[in-house]
């Protein structure tokens, strides 16, 4: 359909509505019941125009949006049938953004977007849409879950736009190229740009789709900007300037074409006009290795990138309790040290014999791609697992891996190519790793036809030609390298490698490992997985990144290493765990802990240094003699020192407490702010995060045991849901004393929902905690 | 747009407390930081508005409910409805701080939160000049939440404005603007100066609680 031929869609809808009277707010998707005479005269003249494809009146047409007003399948059916009434010969189902933006930062999950777009979907289909339209996205998330919505509930052709603006980024921050590289691994029929700017202001855009995109681009600008004029938003392009800009873009290989907000049927007939009896320009289709998330894209031409490898329990006792617990603190705040530490891409492995793989590492990346815009890398053996974390990752990640046995490809490359991956190609199968170069060679070459047979373009393969540790197979180290070349100049082929495993088993690892990290450069290595943490890696890879003409003028190692001299310690005098809590000193506090741990035990620590400080703080705190970031800063302090306390084998818990901000609330700082303090004063705090079901409350406190239960609501809105709570945790019969706190609460409301306690503060919540569990 | 840092301590509940240099460093930071990185927003319109039992601007869906917000535009000649937004990335930076460094997270609240009142205030000015060239004097900005001017009137304003398409601005079932360092405001125009004052304090249905220095005693 889109191959060949110029394809032309409609003009606007919406902002030829409001000239028939449209109410500002009033949804358009009711005139298809209220006026649909006018919604087919429209189609009608965007046909006279010249348009090939009609969008339906199904922009918003979702259940959220809908409401009471109209169930989902009665509008898409009657907009369909008033489009097909028109006289179009293709019908367009219209899919918008859902209106809410996913959790984390919102409160829809992914799956509830999925589900808001599979109704639509299957709603298009029997009403007899012939393609579907999914435009004007900024969030590539909410794009992936309505993307695969129409993939997995019909075999419709599938037309995809975001919309950028003037910082040529989505609202989300998703670049053209991104929008591109990643809309088309996911198996988009074709991708574009709509809405957004004027035709003018969208040519850089366009470029870089054009450029990016292996599938055809689609362009639906506005009229130009909107102007307010006598109180009447105007579109000021001309149908004339409109096609003169769209000419631009049909040279960088356009082929098909429509309107947005503001244009006409007078611009679509200019642009119909241009194109008649014309050819698309062929557009070179060039396929690059890139990786995406939401918000960046790794690229890999002649450069390198660096994957971090720390989120990965293995050998790793403090990780390995935190995917237990579920403590995804520990894991986000690996994943910041890394990329403050030059990481281009993160690894992410959860794999632990007694957790539910699947659901951790899903959980994981939902958090993960929400704080980091680092591409991320989905590591593990159970393609089950893959598959449920790379179905939520916003952009095109690595899926690490598959190899050369026949089970691996057949499991792992239909799930590469569905979800539009890349993927880490172990060179190994049913043999084990070959001895020599050129039989890892020849896995990989298996691995990157197999692929191609799945329809994975071999830029999408990263070879691991896999080294053993010199320890074992001391002999077989270099041969790893002459791997890299080989693969490399055959198969055109990017490389990963994970270097560590180089100097297993021996002492100074960091010393052999920088050292092969050199040499694998100098054999072509495009991606080394490693730990960025390492200084000795550091140095390596910056002093590469000069060599290999990355770090263009030197730039960033000069900034690295010129200074490094200046860094001096101030020598300050001795001072005690007190004064170093009080002024919230965080690397003091950590050093002061480690000497007191010698003469004292983690119990005693908490009771006899940190807790006795923090009452200090709290109480400067209440009379005003300290402010909000140094009672935080004090707070760090004693977290720092609790850090090192933990993994003693000792117990230190003072009490378990669960903590919730209540359902449809996301205004979580305040439960933040109680749950480090009640975690300074040792209690174990279980944290359910924001926007929590009250029945995950009552399970959590069932299955934990927890005396106590703190929940916070800011609004008024969400007061109910925090009253609901309450109630479903007295209904459960559970022991335990509920305390409330929030902006909006205050003792009377808080006896009002029912809770036992009033926290007017966090200082409050931990002197409650302090009667709750001596009480017991 | 500059930020003011003695806005930003107010909002942190600064009472002249002795400030280690370290703390207004960081301070100084996320000020900066913001200014560079956040990509601000803004979008309003003018209405015609109609007073029966309540205010019903003409031609949209906004209906607006509540004696405060009734009395705050009566004999108003139009009415500018805006929206604002700090955008997603004042979002990301207090989900990443939270995780990694609470100092920074209680900073960062009160810094965005100054920085939406500048762009509020901003858009607030070119609204006044608008009125101004009308020959009209505005009066104060009015959001949702204030007084008895109901929280659900968010989605109406979203709406009405296109907010969603325009500036990325959308609001959940419980009336939370999202991105959340968002506002959405009223404001009349009226053929006189409009000089009684107008405390935002005093009319906060927070002020019992709020330790801030402000307007609520005056």
């Amino acid at each position: 359909m889109f191959r060949d031929n110029f394809v032309i869609f409609d003009g606007a809808m919406g902002t030829s509505l409001q000239k028939y009277g449209l109410a500002a707010g009033e949804l358009p998707e009711l005139l298809n019941f209220s006026h649909p005479e006018i919604v087919e005269k429209i189609h009608k003249e965007y046909l006279d125009a010249g348009a090939q494809i009609i969008t339906a009146n199904t922009f918003g047409a979702n259940r959220l949006k809908l409401g009471e007003k109209a169930t989902v399948e009665s509008v898409i059916s009657k907009a369909i049938n008033i489009a097909r009434n028109s006289g179009a010969k293709y019908v367009a189902l219209d899919l918008g953004p859902t209106g809410q933006v996913l959790e984390p930062i919102g409160t829809l999950s992914f799956e509830e977007a999925y589900d808001l777009y599979k109704q639509q979907v299957i709603a298009g289909v029997s009403a007899g849409a012939d393609l579907v339209l999914i435009e004007t996205m900024s969030d590539l998330l909410e794009t992936k879950a309505a993307v695969l919505a129409v993939k997995e509930n019909c075999n419709l052709p599938l037309v995809c736009t975001m919309t950028f603006g003037e910082d040529k980024r989505t609202f989300m921050g998703t670049s053209p190229k991104n929008a591109a590289i990643t809309l088309c691994s996911l198996g988009v029929d074709a991708v574009g740009v709509n809405c957004s700017l004027g035709p003018n202001e969208l040519l850089d855009v366009v470029e870089e789709i054009c450029k990016f995109s292996t599938k055809p681009v689609i362009v639906q600008p506005n009229a130009g900007l909107p102007k307010v004029e006598n109180g009447k938003t105007i579109f000021t392009v001309t149908p004339n300037d409109y096609k003169n800009a769209i000419e631009k873009m049909i040279s960088m290989g356009v082929s098909i074409i429509g309107g947005c907000c503001g244009t006409t049927p007078e611009h679509i007939k200019a642009v119909s006009n241009l194109v008649a009896g014309r050819k698309p320009v062929k557009r070179a289709i060039n396929y690059v290795s890139a990786i995406t998330s939401g918000q960046t894209e790794v690229i890999l031409t002649n450069n390198t990138a660096i994957i971090g490898e720390r989120i990965n329990p293995t050998g790793k006792p403090k990780l390995k309790e935190a995917l237990k617990n579920k403590d995804y603190d520990y894991i986000i705040s690996e994943a910041v040290a890394q990329q403050n530490a030059g990481a281009d891409v993160l690894d992410v492995n959860a794999g632990l014999p007694d957790i539910n793989e699947g659901e951790v590492l899903k959980e994981i990346i939902k958090k993960l791609q929400a704080v980091t815009p680092l591409p991320l890398q989905i590591d593990s053996s159970d393609e089950k697992a893959i598959e449920q974390a790379v179905r939520v990752y916003s952009g095109k990640p690595i899926i690490n891996s598959v190899n050369g046995k026949k089970e691996s490809m057949e499991k792992i490359l239909p799930l590469v190519k569905k979800y539009g991956a890349a993927v880490v190609a172990l060179t190994l199968d049913e043999n084990g790793i070959p001895e020599t170069a050129e039989g890892r060679l020849k896995i990989a070459q298996k691995i990157v036809s197999k692929a191609e047979e799945y329809g994975i373009p071999k830029t999408d393969i990263f070879v691991d030609c896999l080294v053993l540790t010199a320890s074992t197979n001391q002999q077989m180290v270099m041969e790893t390298l002459r791997a890299i070349g080989l693969v490399k100049q055959n198969l055109g082929v990017k490389t990963v490698l994970g270097v560590s495993n180089v100097s297993f088993g021996l002492p100074s690892r960091e010393i052999l490992n920088s050292a092969y990290l050199a040499a694998a450069f100098g054999a072509g290595l495009d991606m080394p997985i490693l730990n960025p943490l390492s200084e000795e890696y550091k140095k390596v890879v910056l002093a590469f990144k000069v060599l290999n003409n990355e770090d263009i003028n030197a730039k960033k190692f000069i900034s690295e290493f010129s200074c490094l001299n200046e860094k001096s310690v101030a020598v300050q005098a001795e001072m005690d765990m007190k004064q170093i809590i009080i002024n919230g000193l965080k690397s003091k506090a950590k050093e002061k802990t480690l000497t007191l741990l010698e003469s004292k035990t983690p119990i005693e620590i908490i009771d006899t240094e940190f807790i006795p400080a923090l009452d200090i703080v709290g109480e400067k705190f209440e009379k005003g003699e300290m402010f909000l970031p140094q009672l935080m800063a004090s707070a760090e302090a004693v977290k720092a020192g609790f850090e090192l306390l933990k993994g003693k084998n000792t117990s230190t818990s003072k009490g378990k407490v669960v903590l919730a901000t209540v359902k449809g609330d996301i205004h979580d700082i305040g439960k933040n702010i109680v749950k480090m303090l009640m975690q300074n004063y040792g209690y174990d705090v279980i944290d359910l995060g924001k926007d929590v079901e009250p029945l995950k409350v009552v399970q959590t406190v069932k299955e934990t045991g927890a005396n106590l239960v703190g929940l916070s609501a800011l609004m008024t809105t969400t007061v109910k849901s925090m009253e609901e709570t309450v109630k479903e945790l007295k209904n459960a019969g559970l022991n335990c004393k509920i305390m409330v706190g929030g902006a909006v609460l205050s003792p009377e409301y808080a006896k009002m929902v029912g809770a036992d306690y009033y926290a007017k503060d966090a200082q409050e919540g931990v002197k409650i905690a302090s009667e709750v569990y001596n009480q017991r | 747009m500059k930020i003011d840092k003695n806005e930003v301590l107010r909002y942190l509940g600064y009472k002249n407390q002795q400030i280690s240099d370290d703390l207004h460093q960081k301070i100084d930071f996320l000020i900066q930081n913001a200014a560079e990185t956040l990509k601000p927003k803004a979008v309003w319109d003018i209405f015609q508005p109609e007073f029966s039992e309540k205010v019903i601007l003409k031609n949209t869906c906004l209906q607006f409910e509540g004696q405060d917000i009734f009395n705050h535009l009566k004999g108003a000649k139009k009415v500018a409805v805006m929206a604002v937004t700090l955008g997603i990335g004042a979002e990301r930076a207090i989900l990443k701080y939270q995780h990694t460094d609470m100092v920074s997270t209680v900073i960062s609240d009160a810094v965005f939160d100054a920085f939406i009142e500048c762009v509020a205030d901003e858009t607030e000015q070119q609204i006044k000049e608008l009125a101004q060239k009308e020959g009209l004097y505005i009066n104060s900005r009015y959001s949702p939440g204030y007084g008895d001017f109901p929280l659900n009137t968010q989605k109406m304003i979203i709406s009405a404005l296109n907010c969603e398409k325009k500036i990325g601005l959308t609001v959940t079932e419980s009336d939370i603007l999202v991105p959340r360092k968002s506002v959405t405001a009223v404001i009349g125009f009226f053929s006189e100066i409009q000089n009684k004052p107008f405390y935002k304090c005093l009319n906060c249905n927070m002020k019992d609680k709020c330790k801030m220095e402000c307007d609520k005693n005056v």
